[in-house]
Order: C-alpha cells, then sequence, then structure tokens
C-alpha cells in the first residue's frame, strides 16, 4: 500500500465515521426540534379549544374530534400540564407515535380534563427522509470534494518527496550526479533534502575512496610482481642456469603466480562486499554454463573429466553478468579440480536450482585444506593446492544475490546446489 | 623498428628496454607524462608501450596526441588497476591493446609483434618460421606447403612460440597467453605438457624439424635455427 493510499483510507474513514455521527446526531436534535414545535403548537391550540367549551358547555363528554377530548374530572385529579408521547394503536394500522397534552381546567365549579394529541410518525419520517435524502446528496459532494483535492493537495504538497525517491532509486555511487530536490516551501522536504544529499555525497566519498585505496593497493601489489616477473623471464635466457637453478626460478614463477591470483581473489572479494558490481542484467545460466564448459575444457581433459549439462527447465536469474561468469567458473573449476580421475561432472539445471554432482577424488594427505583462515569456512572438497579462496568467493556472490548455497559430501559423490 | 616505453616504475622500464632491445626494436624510454607529450610530440614511433597510472598523468591522454599525428603507431596499454573501465577507456581512445601487470616480457613481445603486423605491415598476414608459414588472417598453417591440422589452442600455442623464436618461454607465460584469466582457475599447469606433447607429435608427422624444446623445469623454448 502506498503513502497516497494510506492516506486516503484514513482519510475516508475518518470522513466516514464523522459523517455518520453528524448524521445521526442532526437527525437527534432534527427529532428533538420537530417535536418541541408540536409540543408548542399544542401549547397554543389548548386555550383557543378551551375558550371554545366554555363558549358551548352543553355535554358531559366533548369528543372535537379523535385528536381533541374533553371529559368532566374530580377536583383531586386536577394536575399540571403535561405533555408526553403516547403509541396509537389500531388493527388496521401500525402503531404509531402522537404527543399528548393532558390539561385540566374548571369552568362553573366544574373540573375538566382536556386531552389534545398530535400523530407525529409520518410527519417525522417524510421530514427525516428529506433530510437523509439532503444529507447524502451534501456529504456525496463533500467526498468527491475531498478526493479531488486529496488527490491534488497530495500530488502537490509530497512532489519533492516523490521526486526525491526516483533519484534515490536511480542513484548509484559510481554516478556523476547527486540527488536534486524541486524547490518547496515545505521546510520538512528542505531538511529531508539535505539529509540526503548529505548522505549521498558521503556514500559516494566512500565509494571512491575506497575504489581509491583498491586502486592503488593493486598498483602496490602487482608492481613489484611485474617486476619480479621480468626479471625472472629474462633470467631464464641464460645458457648457464644448472637443473638446480632452474627448478628454484619455476618455483618463484608459481609464488608470482599464487600471489598474482591472491590478489586478484581478495581485490574480487573486496569489490563484492563493498557493492562495485551495479549492473544488473538477466542471466541465461545454460548458455553460461555451456560456454564456461568449453572454455574450461582443458582443466576436465587433465583428469579426463567427463562433463554432462542436463537441461531440465531454463533458469534465468537477475545478476551482475560478471558476477555470474566468476560463480560458474569457480564452481566448475572445484568440481574439476577435486574431481576424480576419469570420473565425471553432473550438472543439473532447473528453473530456481542448480546441481553440480561430480565424483570426489582420493584424499592424499600431502594436500593443503581448500579454504584457508581467510575464508573461514568448512571447505566442502577439503583439501588443495590452491589459496582457498575459490569457494568463498562463490559464497559471497550467493550472499550478494540472496542464492542458497548447499554443499554435500559423500564418499561417491560430491553436490553443490545453488537454489535461485 | 622505433619504440618507446612510458612507464614511471624505474625497474620495469629498465627491464622493458633491455628485452625489447635484445629483441631488436630501438627503444626511446621516459617516466612520466610531460617528457612523453614532447617525446610523441616531436618524434614518430612505429609503436608506444604506456603505462596507464604516471605521476603526473594518464597514459590514456597520450593516445590521442600520437594517434592524431601518427595513426599508423601501434599503442599498447599497460595497467596494474586492473580495471574494466580502464581497459575501455583506452581501447575506446584509440590503442591498440591492453594488458594488465603483472605480464611476461614475452607476452608484451607476442602483442607488439601482432599490433606491428596490422599497423605496419598491412597486407602480410603471413609469419614464416622455419619450414612453417602461419597465416594469422585465416589461423592457418602450412608446414611444406601442406595445411596442419591444429586445434585453435595449439595454433595459440605455435603463433606464441614463433613470436618468441628463440625465446625460452616460461609455462606460465604459455599458459597466461594462451588460456587468459582462465588460468587464475588452477593450481597445476601440467595439462600443458599434453597440449605441447600432441603439438610436437603433429609438427612431427607432417615432417617438421623438432623446433620445440622442453627447458628443464621452466618451460619450453622455440628455435627454428638450432634444428
Amino acid at each position: 500500500m502506498n503513502l497516497r493510499q494510506v492516506t486516503h483510507q484514513f482519510l475516508y474513514t475518518i470522513s466516514g465515521v464523522l459523517m455518520l455521527f453528524s448524521g445521526l446526531i442532526s437527525i437527534f436534535f432534527l427529532r428533538g426540534a420537530i417535536i418541541n414545535s408540536i409540543d408548542h403548537m399544542l401549547e397554543q391550540e389548548k386555550i383557543p379549544i378551551i375558550e371554545n367549551f366554555i363558549e358551548n358547555p352543553s355535554q358531559d363528554i366533548y369528543y372535537y374530534s379523535s385528536q381533541v377530548q374533553i371529559v368532566k374530572s374530580d377536583s383531586s385529579q386536577i394536575r399540571k400540564d403535561e405533555i408526553s408521547t403516547i403509541y396509537t394503536d389500531s388493527l388496521n394500522e401500525k402503531k404509531k407515535q402522537a404527543r399528548v397534552l393532558k390539561s385540566y381546567f374548571t369552568h362553573n365549579h366544574t373540573v375538566y380534563y382536556l386531552q389534545l394529541s398530535h400523530p407525529f410518525t409520518d410527519y417525522l419520517h417524510r421530514i427525516t427522509l428529506y433530510y437523509l435524502l439532503f444529507l447524502s446528496i451534501l456529504y456525496l459532494i463533500v467526498t468527491l470534494v475531498i478526493i479531488y483535492y486529496g488527490n491534488h493537495i497530495h500530488k502537490k504538497v509530497w512532489a519533492p518527496f516523490y521526486s526525491l525517491l526516483v533519484q534515490l532509486k536511480n542513484f548509484e555511487v559510481v554516478s556523476e550526479n547527486l540527488p536534486k530536490i524541486k524547490n518547496t516551501k515545505i521546510a520538512e522536504f528542505n531538511e529531508l533534502y539535505d539529509a540526503v544529499y548529505r548522505m549521498a555525497q558521503r556514500a559516494k566519498d566512500a565509494f571512491n575512496s575506497q575504489k581509491q585505496f583498491m586502486e592503488s593497493s593493486s598498483h602496490e601489489l602487482k608492481t613489484p610482481l611485474t617486476i619480479m616477473l621480468q626479471n625472472l623471464d629474462e633470467l631464464i635466457q641464460s645458457e648457464k642456469l644448472s637443473s638446480y637453478e632452474m627448478v628454484r626460478i619455476q618455483a618463484l614463477y608459481e609464488s608470482v603466480r599464487r600471489l598474482n591470483q591472491t590478489g586478484k581473489s581478495l581485490t574480487l572479494l573486496y569489490k563484492i562486499e563493498n557493492q562495485h558490481f551495479l549492473e544488473n542484467e538477466t542471466i541465461h545460466i545454460q548458455p553460461l554454463i555451456e560456454r564456461m564448459v568449453e572454455n574450461m575444457h582443458f582443466l576436465a581433459e587433465e583428469k579426463n573429466i567427463t562433463t554432462h549439462i542436463h537441461m531440465h527447465k531454463p533458469l534465468y536469474y537477475h545478476m551482475n553478468k560478471a558476477l555470474a561468469e566468476v560463480l560458474i567458473s569457480n564452481l566448475l573449476s572445484n568440481a574439476y579440480k577435486y574431481g576424480h580421475q576419469n570420473g565425471y561432472l553432473q550438472i543439473h539445471i532447473y528453473s530456481k536450482q542448480l546441481i553440480f554432482l561430480n565424483t570426489p577424488q582420493q584424499n592424499n594427505n600431502n594436500e593443503k585444506p581448500a579454504d584457508s583462515n581467510l575464508s573461514g569456512s568448512n571447505s566442502l572438497y577439503g583439501k588443495n593446492y590452491s589459496q582457498g579462496l575459490g569457494i568463498t568467493i562463490i559464497k559471497r556472490i550467493c550472499q550478494k544475490y540472496g542464492i542458497d548455497y548447499k554443499a554435500e559430501k559423500s564418499d561417491i559423490f560430491y553436490k553443490t546446489e545453488l537454489y535461485f | 623498428m622505433k619504440i618507446l616505453v612510458v612507464e614511471d616504475d624505474a625497474a620495469i622500464r629498465k627491464s622493458l628496454v633491455q628485452y625489447l632491445s635484445e629483441n631488436g626494436y630501438l627503444v626511446e624510454s621516459c617516466a612520466n607524462f610531460r617528457e612523453a607529450s614532447e617525446k610523441v610530440f616531436i618524434y614518430h614511433y612505429d609503436a608506444c608501450v604506456f603505462d596507464i597510472m604516471l605521476p603526473d598523468g594518464s597514459g590514456i591522454d597520450l593516445i590521442k596526441p600520437v594517434k592524431d599525428q601518427h595513426p599508423d603507431t601501434g599503442i599498447i596499454m599497460l595497467s596494474a588497476k586492473g580495471e574494466i573501465d580502464d581497459k575501455i577507456n583506452g581501447l575506446e581512445s584509440g590503442a591498440d591493446d591492453y594488458i594488465s601487470k603483472p605480464f611476461h616480457l614475452q607476452e608484451l613481445n607476442a602483442r607488439l609483434k601482432s599490433i606491428i603486423r596490422r599497423t605496419k605491415l598491412k597486407g602480410n598476414n603471413t609469419l614464416t618460421v622455419g619450414i612453417l608459414e602461419i597465416y594469422t588472417e585465416n589461423r592457418t598453417i602450412t608446414c611444406h606447403k601442406k595445411p596442419l591440422e591444429l586445434t585453435g589452442k595449439e595454433y595459440d600455442v605455435l603463433l606464441f612460440f614463433a613470436t618468441n623464436s628463440g625465446k625460452v618461454l616460461s609455462k606460465e607465460a604459455i599458459a597466461e597467453h594462451v588460456w587468459g584469466d582462465y588460468i587464475d582457475q588452477i593450481d597445476s599447469l601440467n595439462f600443458l605438457y599434453t597440449h605441447i606433447k600432441n603439438l610436437k607429435k603433429k609438427l612431427q608427422q607432417a615432417d617438421a624439424p623438432d623446433y620445440i624444446k622442453t627447458v628443464y623445469g621452466i618451460g619450453y623454448k622455440f628455435d627454428p635455427h638450432e634444428s
């Protein structure tokens, strides 16, 4: 539910309750006013009726009409005038209400009881009906005005907020633009804009600072590696190298390569954790896997591992393309590196799931753990010669995109499952 | 062939100058943007190697002045930052190739030769080494005028050997040149042995001399003059 809907819901509820109560109260007061006017009318009618009776006192009981009765009474029953509501009862009619004035007067030493009645049910119902009709039309007009001006005012008042919201949705720390707000007289929006602007500026500064730091670190690491590598490249051209020296040089080459790999992996992890991969797109996983399998065929070939891709349902996922490639290549390289000689790798693709199933290699006591202390996680594959950041990278990418990573190991297979 | 190397790190610069000079290039070098700007304004080079991060500017800003004056000058960018943006900016500015540090000298040599073939030796896409003729345009190789049936990777390995003829190539240099970044995923370069063995076998079957020599512990040397 958005802000406009919530505001309108609140406004309509309050308005509805207010209209209902005001309607009920106004009907109550209207009914009171009608009864008062009837009472006043009865009071006004009483005097001419009594005067008329005094002029023609011919009978003991006088019925001027069904609404006016005068009967003789005794002096012990004389009371003050009393007006009350009674229910008229008739066999052919519904029970109806009437206001009744009960009064006593004396004429020629005789006490008379006067009863004036005025039915008002029909009258009251008619007046109430007209009033309700009028009230409904009035409330309808008021509601329409509230909806129209509510929308208009909402749009006008909240325009800077929505403008800011759109900008924040599209804001990227790598972009040159910072959020800009429409001119507004509302102090809170100006404060919000200032706060957002400062926050965006800080985020941009922090991002650029991290980027600069990362580039400088990378430069600082790679420059000496380049020097080492180039010196080694020159050194191996010498024809005077002994076998021992050649083996030592090869060890240095391997160290440089591993240092470079570690630097790249750490830089990648740093970039993943600091949100440096911002551009996402919908990736079709199957062709990506097929391409990676082809490119990394040399790894499978080395151990004569057969790769089978089983496409059960197409799998699409919205993520960064480079990270999707890193994820798949790391899964593949792990499966090949720790796969059994002449074994197999089965890749099952479902619409929400990816499974890598491969035959495990025999454990070798001389091997080193796959996940180093840097990764802080238990290795699926047990031991290997690598720097152990591959699985950490897989887990970080999965974490970033909300992919569930599950690894299972048995004596006959390694199973890695990703739930998208 | 006259080459300009612009690199702020003295050790790398010295190494590049020495290596390229040994490979028959006439090499000039400088350490900063200002000096490089003056040189490219005054002189004409067949190829330039520019480091992107210079103390007083970016190597990318040197590309346009060079290409404006001499469009046939080949340019290779070097970067230690490893940022894809740098690569894109460099290539969009007119650079012909891009190498990330750390790199092997033989890799730079292969890329330089490839650029020079493209920019300077227009139309001449044939490389002759011994009895082998390599046609870079359609990626084919003949031996005794007969086509050699090679896989894509075997072709790449042989071309890399040919462009670094007479030089000892480490296994790392060969693997990184041919398999690129995928090499980062592996621990051992033993797979290379199989590929070289197959390549040697195919050359042998085509009656080619044994040009590829194994250098104990380190790698291989391709020398058509020693056989």
